[in-house]
Order: structure tokens, then C-alpha cells, then sequence
């Protein structure tokens, strides 16, 4: 059903937040979409994700930092499987064009989680990540 | 000086978040120490972490800071913190004994985004002794 992810933060500076992940923590940008989207690898077993802050989703507050899991089926699928298995989501799944498509849910506790379903685009890994590939460790 | 992490999420009822996150999500349960601690593979790129909510940590499930980053650092946590410190990272007091699962240090993001270090012991002993309490693999 999902495959793989990342844990995603949301920022006010998209700048400031990776030089922070890749300079400061000395993580590898591997993906950046302008102002939108960006990857670091943090190594084994975590992607962070940074996106700016809006829609709800204020820095440094509840939602801040999601769980973000990438479909691997079709959205409807997931929803309809997990709605089978009592999961509540949030809203109906939104167009972002393309970035992909996204559907919002909560584990038991509240705590946010997302599923991505990615475009050809959204896969790829940006240019200025290419361009820094070596980056600053 | 820090390789991997995961994305640790407080919960309430630790046999209710590992069921959600394995049999409901279909993710697979790697590691689980009692109520202590759980991790689950959600393929490259992910592995989230469930640890119980608690006064120590100070944090409320479903509230702010109910998901912290957490990084797995790869020498001594006093080293790493003074690199951070040095590049004017603002850590949270003191680095934090925490007996057998290792020592921790808490800061945040330039927007105020929780995350902590963790110097685990068993990077130095070998994971391969810490065996897991149960293991499960519904996908």
C-alpha cells in the first residue's frame, strides 16, 4: 500500500531551513523544487521533507512535523481500505497539480499523518539539488 | 556525525499505536521493547519510531511536539553537541542519561520544529544483542 516516505517539517524560510538541514545538521539535499519542496537524506531510515508553512500547518506547532507515506496504489484505493479498517481522514483527497495528489488522516492519537501520491514530476529531483548533488556533509 | 533517524511519534497506548501503524497501515514492526519502544519500516526513506508519552519528555500525543526527528548520532553525543552548539545551534539543557536505551539531547529547528540526538549503546555493543521482544510482519 505505501511505499516508503518521510518525515515532513514545515518552515517559514525555505532557505534558512536548508542551510540549516544540509549545513548546520551536515545533511545531503537531494531534492529542492524552488520554494515548494525539499529533500535531505539524513541516512538509514530517515528522508526529511521541508515545505513552507500555510494551510494550516504552522512551524513549530501541532503539524509542524508530519508523517508523510507515498502511495503506492491510487489514493482511492488507500482510502477505501483504510475507511474499511476505521480510519477517519481529514477532508477529500486534494489536486496539487503537479506536485501529486494528497489525503490528510490522524493515527488514534491525533498525531498528523499524510499520504503522497507522487507525479513524474514530484519523483524527480529538482535542479538545485542536482546541481549541489555533492553537497555539504 | 549523524547517520539515520526515524520519525518518532508519542502515543498514549503503545499496543494501540503498534497495531495501527502495522496491521491497519500494513507497516512492518522491526523493533519493539515492551512498552518502551517500537519501530516500524515504512520503506525507503522512513522508519517511524512510537514511544509512550510521559512527563519526562514533555510532550502530549496529537499535540505540538507529538513528532519529533530524531537522529542516531555516530559519536559521542557530547561531541556532537558542541559542533552544533559551535554553528549556534541552541540545545535544550543538559544531555540525558537514559540508562540502557542511551544518552539524549533535545533541540529544534531555526522554526522552532522539535527534534533530539540520540547516542544509542548498542551502535557501540552491536544491535545484534538487543534482540527484539516480538516481531510481526503484516505489510
Amino acid at each position: 500500500m505505501f511505499q516508503g516516505g518521510n518525515a515532513t517539517v514545515y518552515v517559514r524560510d525555505m532557505d534558512r531551513a536548508v542551510a540549516f538541514y544540509s549545513k548546520t545538521l551536515g545533511f545531503r539535499l537531494t531534492k529542492r523544487f524552488e520554494n515548494f519542496w525539499a529533500e535531505v537524506d539524513a541516512g538509514a531510515g530517515l528522508t526529511i521533507g521541508l515545505h513552507p508553512a500555510g494551510h494550516g500547518m504552522e512551524p513549530g506547532t501541532k503539524g509542524g512535523v508530519q508523517v508523510g507515506l507515498i502511495a503506492a496504489k491510487p489514493l482511492e484505493e488507500i482510502v477505501k481500505t483504510l475507511t474499511g479498517r476505521g480510519v477517519a481522514f481529514e477532508g477529500p483527497i486534494v489536486d496539487g497539480g503537479e506536485a501529486g495528489r494528497f489525503v490528510s488522516f490522524a493515527d488514534p492519537d491525533g498525531n498528523p499523518i499524510y499520504v503522497w501520491e507522487q507525479t513524474a514530476l514530484s519523483k524527480a529531483e529538482g535542479r538545485e539539488a542536482a546541481a549541489t548533488k555533492s553537497g555539504a556533509r | 556525525m549523524i547517520h539515520g533517524g526515524n520519525a518518532t511519534v508519542y502515543v498514549s497506548d503503545m499496543d494501540r499505536a503498534v497495531d495501527f501503524y502495522t496491521k491497519t497501515l500494513g507497516l512492518k514492526l522491526e523493533k519493539r521493547f515492551g512498552n518502551h519502544w517500537a519501530e516500524v519500516d515504512a520503506g525507503p526513506g522512513l522508519t517511524i519510531g512510537l514511544h509512550p508519552a510521559s512527563d519526562k519528555v514533555g510532550v502530549k500525543p496529537g499535540q505540538q511536539g507529538a513528532i519529533h526527528i530524531g537522529l542516531i548520532v555516530t559519536m559521542s553525543i557530547d561531541e556532537v553537541v558542541k559542533t552544533l552548539r559551535s554553528r549556534g545551534v541552541a540545545i535544550q539543557g543538559p544531555v540525558l542519561d537514559g540508562g540502557d536505551s542511551g544518552r539524549f539531547a533535545f533541540l529544534t529547528d531555526p522554526d522552532g520544529n522539535p527534534m533530539y540526538l540520540h547516542e544509542t549503546p548498542w551502535a557501540s555493543r552491536g544491535a545484534k544483542d538487543r534482540k527484539p521482544v516480538e516481531k510481526s510482519s503484516a505489510r
